[in-house]
């Protein structure tokens, strides 16, 4: 029986072939879109499920609380708390400590710059890492031995087995390679090349991590035991901090599965948006079903006979539903198959959109044959169930009554269909536009800086670059193309979180605000040409404007300029009146009174999509970790050459890392900019395939009223009068679409607007645009149709009548 | 074999109820041939559709077989169609995308034969009625009386105790009607019950019973002559 329903399904396609073909292709770009959707949702989802014991794992997170922001999380904990959890912690099986650092590896003639992580022993078997050479036992077979991975085996050794070789850290580190581990899978929030002992860093620094219980600077990650719960867990946590952690240091500690860690750490809110793309992804599919619905529905007019023959056969109710349904699995089967030809083409694309390394492979990946396996039932049945249960509902006499014509029903089933496909593409084609307009104008936000022609060189706070700050901004300044240097803790651009809580000298420490604290050199300011509003700027002329090495308690009062936002929050109306005022951190950072000399303008820190943060600033190079470089920009070419062999000059081990700060805060846009290429796609397919459907439907409906059009001409109509006739017919579902679509979309637009500290205004114009562009789109699929019924004769409408 | 107990059929619309059978009570014993006769729009359709369970009527109790099947499900009406009754229609009713073979097939995988059985009954029932050479073209390449034969064929494949004949011969040229008639008329004797709608009185005249619809009624007349007379009433009451 079955064979028979797919026989006649195949033989339908071919009669048909056109409209079977655009029904096809609907179907096909639908479930493309969806398989990518899919494939995105997957691997987000995979992030950090690889581990030996991935479940069981957490990261610890210390929770900073300040009187004006509660509950601000940091990734870094204490480095003194993992060994002092295997000790006091009953829950706790392991836990082990990570300390990401920068150095320059050098090996014979290869030398790169690369993150090395110290971490304790206990982290590998807490991962559970693969060894390709070595194993646990040699990993850390002396205190200075790193485990590397094998593309990083590659990169220095070629395809030996590099174990005992030497690798160099900063030219005076020597490091044995104890052991090969496989590369780490991308979807880890880890980023693991080389793993050092974290007692060589101590043994490297002489510092006493055990004992440090001041500076925040190791990611601590815990293996429960397993027959704890996390609740036990969480108890035990914050019973050792009750005992551990001095109550003014207002902090606390939260635990975080590693395997949520990747979700929340994702631009875009990370749950939200996978569920967000989900449904865009799942109604661009609705849609195409929705085509092949309603097409199966206009077909199944012209099929009563043969559901009247097979009902008077003896065919029941149920057996010609699944006939429908085999079907519409026969079209998404064949629609399956292109799907796969255009996910295969677009790969490319989508890995560049979102920054991914997907493969669509079904030998690597068997689990891939059964989700499109899935899809394609889905998708069968969701565009064959209604047809298969519309159709078959009839009795036998009425359809036979009934050969050959529409009901009623069916028709505002199908105009309903139409509505929803229109009001989906109405309300993803606004989102998309505004998308793009808000884009664009947060690229033209005044950031409140310059950020032409300057040149940022980054490691500035490396250990053996640092002692030459000075010479190096010195030499740099030589060059009659540069303007100014200076150099600060952060750029604009770069994520930057650096706040402390301070309040007014002789004030409440509890009433503490927070601040973001910068540390700058002298000419900051001007090579950023950010204006001062009050008060002056720094200057060498000033000698507590300096706050020369100055990490302990200290007695002196340093300048310190803030900008207008942290004027505001600290409660002074009139910029002028902060200058003089005496203000102090909380914590361990800064630990000096500042006096306050100057007011500068707010500047975008984060280029626009951040909200403008309060800063304090004081002169204190010794902490930069970049140097911007304001040059001229003539002679380019020779100002970077001379640049760079200042540098090298000064720095021979250290290869110059440098980019051009405007260049840089373009890559920051890029990530919203991809994320606008993959809506306008989004959109784009929402509006051609509601336009197939619009094309085939309108064919269907028109040829179903060639009597209609006939009896009309004979009366006296003409090509405009049964043109506007159908025009308008068509525009009714399309119009009451963007009524529908109208307040959804403002909604959203609204909602996802909110997001942005800074957001274009709400334009009707936008509403006004996508909604005559809707109409223009309906007309366009069914203009042809109608040109073509308009010019036939009137013989041939009533020798050709459907109806 | 058949029996109605007051059957009614009512049509309704928004603005209209238009009543095509009135409480007709009639019995039909097993290996009569009936034809049904009446103007267009009297309800023969009607009637033929509730005697093929194609169709409920509106009110009153309708026995197959000694069974009393106006409440039966759809599901058991269909299981008593495709064991019991063929059906044959004036415009054919052969599904174009299917072949010869297929479509007189059909009527046999909706009863789950095999495929050796299956193959096995449609060629000897295309054979029976001359289109065996025909068994792998489609309707559309066939002539009508050809189509015919097909659906016939169709009909007869499951070996029903009752055929329903909607104006077989409608759509054929006399010759060719003929044929038909002589195919139904050896059925008829083979011991099969046959109930015909027709407009001929010549094709009516293969019948053992007329049975005559006007207005939602059934008269019962034995011969041609009592039909004339009829039909003379009937123009004189019109006009």
């Amino acid at each position: 029986m079955l064979i028979n329903y797919l026989l006649i399904a195949i033989r339908r396609l071919k009669a048909d072939l056109f409209y079977s073909t655009i029904n096809i292709l609907g179907l096909a770009i639908g479930m493309a879109v969806f398989v990518f959707t899919l494939l995105y949702v997957q691997d987000e989802l995979s992030f950090d499920k690889n581990w030996k014991n991935s479940g069981q794992i957490f990261r610890l997170e210390t929770v900073r609380h300040f009187s004006d922001k509660a509950g601000s999380i940091d990734v870094d904990t204490f480095p003194a708390i993992a060994p002092a959890l295997v000790a006091g912690v009953a829950e706790v099986e392991q836990a082990a400590r990570l300390v990401p650092m920068q150095f320059v590896v050098k090996y014979q003639e290869k030398a790169f710059y690369e993150n090395i992580n110290f971490i304790d022993k206990s982290f590998l078997s807490i991962f559970g890492f693969e060894f390709i050479y070595g194993d646990y036992e040699t990993a850390f077979g002396e205190p200075f031995s790193i485990v590397i991975t094998k593309s990083m085996s590659e990169k220095y050794f070629g395809d030996i087995n590099p174990v005992d070789k030497v690798l160099t850290l900063d030219n005076k580190n020597f490091y044995r390679v104890g052991a090969v581990i496989k590369d780490v899978k991308e979807n880890s929030h880890l980023n693991i090349e080389f793993l050092a002992n974290i007692q060589s860093r101590e043994n490297m620094y002489h510092a006493r991590d055990n004992d440090n219980w001041k500076d925040r600077f190791a990611r601590t990650y815990i293996l429960l035991k397993k027959n704890e719960t996390i609740e036990s867990l969480k108890n035990g946590i914050e019973y050792f901090s009750s005992v551990h952690i001095p109550n003014e240091l207002n902090i606390g500690f939260r635990l975080n599965p590693i395997e949520d860690i990747h979700l929340q750490e994702s631009a875009g809110g990370g749950g939200n948006s996978l569920i967000a793309l989900s449904l865009i992804g799942g109604l661009i599919l609705l849609i195409a079903c929705i085509n092949a619905t309603n097409m199966a529905i206009a077909k199944g007019v012209g099929r009563n006979k043969e559901l009247g023959v097979r009902k008077s056969l003896g065919a029941s109710r149920q057996q010609l539903a699944i006939q429908f349904l085999s079907e519409s699995l026969v079209l998404s089967v064949c629609a399956l198959f292109l799907a796969i030809i255009l996910v295969r083409l677009s790969l490319g694309w989508f890995n560049y959109v979102t920054d991914k390394t997907i493969i669509f492979d079904f030998f690597t990946n068997i689990f891939l044959i059964w989700k499109l396996v899935i899809v394609t039932v889905i998708t069968g049945f969701i565009a064959g169930s209604y047809p298969a249960f519309y159709l078959s509902k009839f009795q036998p006499s009425e359809v036979f009554r009934n050969l050959g014509k529409a009901g009623s029903a069916s028709s505002s089933v199908r105009n309903g269909l139409i509505i929803v496909q229109f009001s989906i593409a109405i309300v993803v084609s606004i989102y998309t536009v505004f998308i793009f307009q808000q884009m664009s104008f947060i690229k033209k936000i005044d950031l409140g800086f310059e950020k032409e022609n300057i040149l940022v060189l980054s490691n500035l706070g490396w250990t053996e670059i640092k002692p030459n700050y000075e010479r190096l901004k010195n030499e740099l300044l030589k060059n009659p193309e540069v303007i100014s240097v200076s150099g600060s803790m952060t750029v604009p651009g770069k994520e930057y979180d650096k706040s402390s809580g301070f309040y007014l000298s002789g004030g409440n420490r509890e009433d503490a605000l927070t601040l973001n604290r910068l540390a700058v050199d002298y000419d900051f300011f001007e090579t950023y040409n950010i204006n001062v509003l009050a008060g002056r700027s720094f200057g060498e002329d000033y000698a507590l404007d300096r706050a020369t090495n100055k990490d302990v308690v200290d007695n002196s009062i340093y300048s310190a300029v803030i900008n207008e936002s942290a004027a505001r929050k600290l409660g002074w109306l009139n910029n002028s009146d902060a200058l003089g005022q005496l203000v102090n951190s909380v914590d361990s950072h800064w630990n000096f009174t500042l006096n306050i000399v100057g007011v500068v303008s707010d500047f975008h820190m984060l280029a626009g999509h951040g909200e403008l943060s309060p800063y304090i600033f004081i002169v204190y190079p010794e902490q930069s970790q970049y140097l911007s470089v304001k040059i001229t920009g003539n002679n380019l070419v020779d100002t970077l050459e001379s640049i760079d062999s200042t540098w090298s000059a000064i720095n021979p081990n250290y290869p110059i890392v440098r980019s051009f700060l405007d260049t840089d805060l373009n890559i920051a846009f890029s990530r919203w900019e991809k994320n606008g290429q993959i809506m306008a796609v989004l959109s784009i397919v929402a509006i051609v395939i509601a336009m197939l459907g619009s094309f085939v439907l309108s064919g269907f409906s028109i040829r179903s009223q060639t009597k209609e059009i006939g009896l009309r001409k004979m009366v006296g109509a003409n090509t405009i009068d049964i043109s506007r006739l159908f025009l308008w017919k068509f525009a009714k579902p399309v119009l009451i679409a963007n009524i529908i679509a109208m307040p959804i979309a403002f909604y959203v637009v609204i909602e996802w607007l909110s997001g942005f500290p800074y957001r274009l205004h709400v334009s009707s114009v936008n509403f006004l645009v996508v909604s005559v562009l809707s109409l223009v789109v309906c007309w366009i699929a069914v203009g042809y149709h109608i040109i073509k019924i308009s010019n036939v004769s009137l013989a041939h409408t009533f020798r050709n009548n459907h109806s | 074999m058949l029996k109605f107990d007051k059957i009614s059929k009512v049509y309704r619309t928004e603005d209209i109820e238009t009543t095509a059978l009135n409480e007709i009570s009639l019995e039909i014993k097993e290996g009569e041939f009936v034809a049904i006769m009446g103007p267009s729009g009297c309800g023969k359709s009607s009637i033929l559709n509730i005697f093929g369970l194609l169709g409920n009527p509106s009110s009153g109790k309708y026995y197959f077989l000694d069974h009393e099947v106006s409440s039966y499900s759809e599901k058991q009406l269909a299981n008593i169609r495709k064991s019991n009754i063929g059906y044959i229609f004036q415009e054919f009713n052969l599904i174009d995308e299917l072949t010869v073979y297929e479509n007189v097939e059909l009527a046999l995988l909706y009863q789950n034969k095999s495929k050796n059985q299956r193959q096995e009954l449609v060629k000897k029932i295309l054979e029976d009625v001359g289109i065996l050479h025909r068994m792998n073209h489609y309707p559309k390449q066939l002539s009508g009386g050809q189509q015919q034969r097909v659906a016939i064929a169709r009909a007869l494949v499951a070996k029903p105790k009752l055929i329903l004949a909607d104006e077989p011969t409608g759509n054929l040229d006399s010759e060719m009607g003929q044929e038909v008639m002589d195919m139904l008329k050896a059925l008829n004797k083979s011991g099969t019950t046959l109930i015909m709608v027709t407009h001929s009185d010549y094709h009516a005249s293969y019948a053992n019973r007329i049975l005559y619809l006007l207005d939602g009624k059934m008269q019962e007349y034995g011969s041609q002559n009592e039909i004339v007379q009829a039909r003379k009433n009937e123009v004189e009451v019109c006009s």
